[in-house]
């Protein structure tokens, strides 16, 4: 069964990068352009994401507010949730964690290595 | 690679979009109006840039973005003050990144000099808000990181910061090695609660080199006392690793605050104990590597109770990607399944449906379908009056039903029309955020204090006018900071501030858009203008002008008042080409000027390229359109105001001014015959020159708004004529090129005698 990848960047470059690289490794990618998005999109969805990938620094919902909001649905613990930012100080790093992020990945990012990332936390 | 051609397309269009916000941003708070969201706003727009810029290799842009970045990040939390010199800097950094982006996208090199002198600006904005150490030597590494050769891709910098997991533990069980570790790991509930995994944590272990594990599962409570979601297992880990210890730190890196977590180097582990502790593990450890896809949990799952639990454990915390699996997923409660199908189906009738509302204020489309779409309403509307026509030919009687449901219908269809016009409506906003650059740059090179003042930015117009008011509005600025506005020690010996102000103002006036440029400086040299124009011989000597006249001749070709040729007006583009490019939208430009205050540049353009409001006149047995934007009036001529002179050249006398008559018909090879001047209708026009003419039709139709459709583009150039169009009753109508109409009279009156005509004749 193809995989479902949630990305949530506010970036049109970054969002069709994202599904290039996700849809030629076989993964059907649904998109979100912040985390408020992010969000409504996330409830809109049949079946859950097998992966969700988000941008930190976006309007009005960040990507911080974003994880948070998603763990705090009980249910929602056991997404796998990658942050994707060009953000690499150790703060941001920290406050992802707390947020309940699963890992990290610093953009730019190399195709195999976010795929065999996805494929690892989603395995 | 079309799909990364298309991306890198997407990237420079949404730069633009970036740069715009950001010099808007930065503007706003320059006139102290900005709130955090601003601040906000202009961080994100360098730093979407530089994301973008990392993913092409575009180094030179992801450098300076990144310097630009930490400096605002620093306004951002407030250690840096948005003072004058602050905010003056950033907009010369957002310049530079402009060029560093059109210099990126059409292959050009940027100001490097000049960007180096920027980066160490932006560097000392940083330190000094830090109150401290000289820049941040990691900055510019970071950047740097990302200058290695490679395909596009491949950029040598991004990475996974925590080491992800892999399935095969056969290919990953590493070697061991010199250095030996015991670890003691102890997941939190937290941990499980990030979808983290202890087993995915051990594979990385094992990754590393000869690892042994043992579960201490003393915590595990009874069956009944379990919590589902809670953590009860203490993994030790005894670790051979040719690795350093840093390496067995970043296994644990993103776990490492969700549980207990020690790790130790010890001299030479008793490595045979720990099986011996635990003969259990040590039989699940040669299954795993027996079996590289088995998880430990189900390998488990028939063993002793108090084991039971564990495999339960292992299986909460991933319910989904078990399923994915061969192995029969153990006793795995579908409650999070279920939990989670009752959500989705809530967020269809409820918040999903509310949220896909809320979340599109703007769609893109593409220009080509407005067009459609705006073309077809075009002919909705042509055929909606033919057929009202029609069938009132035909006899239906005006107070009828369907006489009243065709009023309805065209008056819906004028809507309609409006509605799909406004779709291509744009505030003039994005032509105006150019122009502060635009006046900085020119201010700087040509040593004035030039303060910028925008009104009406969101007054709308069709984006075909947009599209071409970018040109004839910059050099019309650049005009009047370079000619209008005095040095500083000039105004200020006139007893004016030093700083000039230019100021531009949008607004809507009787169905057109009016921009008007106005400066504060000096005005025109009316003695001047006219001695160059004399000069030039474009007007005679003994001419005896206005004040308006004379400030308009600034608009003829070849006038030009600089006595050097500058830099910034010059370009050998007078005035004159401003005026033309000007009519060529269908536009009107004029100049008011008072010694000593300043000058008004005042153009006038239609609201959209797309209709017309057109004078519908008879020309022989031909309908033609006459744009009124160039009509000034029309009258009747009488005999006594006709004079005939030299051929076929006519003039007519307009109260006290003579203008010359153009026989519309003739020109356009209508008719062969010099039409009666009395029985026809003089149109009185301006044409591109200010020159007035009076174009002789036979009679006028009416007035009417109509679609523009192209000639060129469905045809081919015809002189004399702008375009066509379709009427209400199905005609189709050519529009007048007043301009070329009254050139080509002119022209062949005077100088080849209507050699043309005659030989017509």
């Amino acid at each position: 069964m193809k995989r479902t990848i949630l990305t949530i960047d506010d970036s049109r470059t970054m969002r069709e990068m994202l599904k290039v690289t996700l849809a030629s490794s076989g993964f059907t990618v649904v998109q979100a352009e912040d985390g408020q998005h992010g969000i409504e999109v996330l409830e809109g969805m049949e079946i859950e994401p097998d992966v969700i990938i988000t941008d930190i620094n976006m309007p009005r919902k960040d990507g911080f507010q974003f994880i948070e909001e998603v763990r705090a649905d009980a249910s929602r613990r056991a997404i796998p949730i990658l942050v994707l930012t060009t953000e690499s100080d150790a703060e941001k790093k920290q406050r992802a964690r707390l947020a309940g992020a699963t890992g990290w990945i610093v953009k730019p990012f190399d195709p195999t290595k976010l795929v065999d990332a996805i494929n690892r936390v989603a395995a | 690679m079309d799909a990364m051609a298309e991306i890198r397309q997407t990237f420079f269009e949404e730069c633009a979009e970036q740069l715009a916000e950001l010099e808007a941003g930065l503007l706003a708070i320059e006139n102290g109006e900005a709130d955090s969201d601003t601040v906000n706003a202009v961080f994100r727009a360098v730093h979407s840039i530089k994301g973008g810029a990392g993913a092409f290799c575009l180094d030179d842009l992801v450098h300076f973005a990144h310097v630009f970045e930490t400096t605002l990040d620093e306004m951002r939390s407030g250690r840096l003050d948005s003072s004058e010199k602050v905010v003056k800097i950033m907009l010369r950094s957002a310049d530079a990144l402009a060029d560093l982006v059109t210099a990126a996208r059409d292959g050009g090199t940027a100001d490097a000099e000049r960007n180096a002198g920027l980066i160490d600006e932006l560097k000392g904005l940083v330190a000094l808000a830090k109150g401290e150490e000289p820049p941040a030597p990691s900055a510019a590494a970071t950047a740097g990181a990302g200058a290695a050769d490679g395909p596009v891709y491949d950029d040598g910098m991004g990475d996974f910061d925590f080491t992800p997991v892999a399935v095969d533990l056969s290919d990953l069980m590493g070697i061991g090695g010199d250095n030996k570790f015991r670890i003691v790991f102890k997941p939190s509930p937290r941990m499980y609660a990030k979808a983290n995994e202890a087993n995915r944590v051990l594979r990385d272990v094992y990754a590393l080199g000869e690892a042994k594990v043992s579960c201490n599962t003393a915590e595990v409570p009874l069956l009944t006392a379990i919590d589902p979601e809670g953590a009860y297992l203490t993994f030790t880990i005894e670790l051979s690793t040719a690795e350093p210890e840093e390496k067995v730190r970043e296994v644990f890196e993103f776990v490492e605050f969700d549980c207990d977590l020690s790790i130790e180097a010890i001299d030479d582990g008793p490595d045979g104990d720990i099986e011996a502790d635990d003969p259990d593990i040590a039989e699940i450890l040669a299954r795993i590597r027996a079996e590289p896809d088995a998880e430990p949990a189900p390998a488990q799952a028939g063993k002793a109770d108090e084991e039971a639990p564990v495999a339960a454990k292992a299986s909460q915390p991933e319910p989904e990607p078990e399923q994915a699996k061969a192995a029969p997923p153990p006793a795995k409660p579908a409650a999070p399944s279920a939990a989670a199908a009752a959500k989705a189906d809530a967020g269809g009738d409820g918040k999903g449906g509310a949220g896909a509302g809320g979340a599109a204020q703007t769609i893109r489309v593409d220009l080509e379908r407005v067009d459609r779409l705006i073309d077809l309403v075009g002919e909705l509307v042509i055929h909606q009056v033919m057929l009202s026509q029609r069938a009132y030919q035909a006899g239906l009687a005006r107070a009828s039903d369907v006489a009243v449901g065709f009023d309805e219908l065209e008056q819906l269809t004028r809507e309609i029309q409006d509605s799909v016009m406004a779709i291509r409506a744009q505030p003039v906003k994005s032509v105006f955020q150019r122009l502060p650059r635009l006046v900085r740059e020119v201010a700087d090179i040509s040593g004035k204090q030039v303060r910028l003042v925008t009104e009406g930015e969101w007054t709308e117009v069709d984006k075909t006018v947009i599209e071409r008011l970018a040109d004839p509005l910059t050099h019309m600025i650049r005009n009047a900071i370079d000619h209008g506005l005095e040095k500083p020690e000039e105004r200020l010996a006139g007893g004016k501030p030093e700083e000039g102000v230019v100021r531009v103002a949008a607004m809507h006036r009787s169905g057109r858009i009016v921009i008007e440029i106005s400066d504060d400086g000096a005005g025109i040299n009316r003695k001047r203008v006219k001695e160059i124009a004399i000069k030039k011989g474009l007007v005679p000597a003994e001419a005896n002008l206005s004040d308006e006249e004379t400030d308009n001749l600034i608009f003829l070709p070849g006038f030009s008042t600089a006595d050097k040729i500058s830099s910034l007006s010059g370009r050998g583009v007078g005035m004159d080409v401003v005026k033309r490019s000007i009519q060529a939208l269908g536009g009107r430009v004029s100049i008011t000027s008072r010694p000593g205050k300043g000058s008004t540049f005042t153009m006038s353009l239609p609201l959209t390229l797309a209709v017309l409001d057109g004078m519908i006149v008879s020309v022989g047995d031909q309908t033609v359109v006459v744009p009124l934007t160039a009509i000034i009036e029309t009258l009747q001529p009488k005999a006594s105001e006709v004079k005939s002179f030299g051929g076929d050249a006519r003039l007519v006398q307009v109260r006290d001014t003579f203008m010359p008559l153009v026989d519309v018909a003739r020109e356009l090879g209508y008719s062969h015959e010099l039409a009666s001047a009395t029985g026809g209708v003089a149109i009185l026009v301006e044409a591109e020159n200010g020159a007035r003419s009076a174009l002789l039709v036979d009679g006028i139709q009416g007035q009417r708004q109509v679609v523009i459709k192209s000639l060129e583009a469905n045809y081919g150039r015809v002189p004399g004529i702008a375009a066509a169009t379709i009427l209400g009753d199905g005609r189709v109508a050519l529009i007048l090129d007043v301009d070329a109409v009254v050139a080509t009279s002119r022209v062949e009156g005077n100088f080849f005698n209507s050699g043309m005509k005659h030989a017509a004749e």
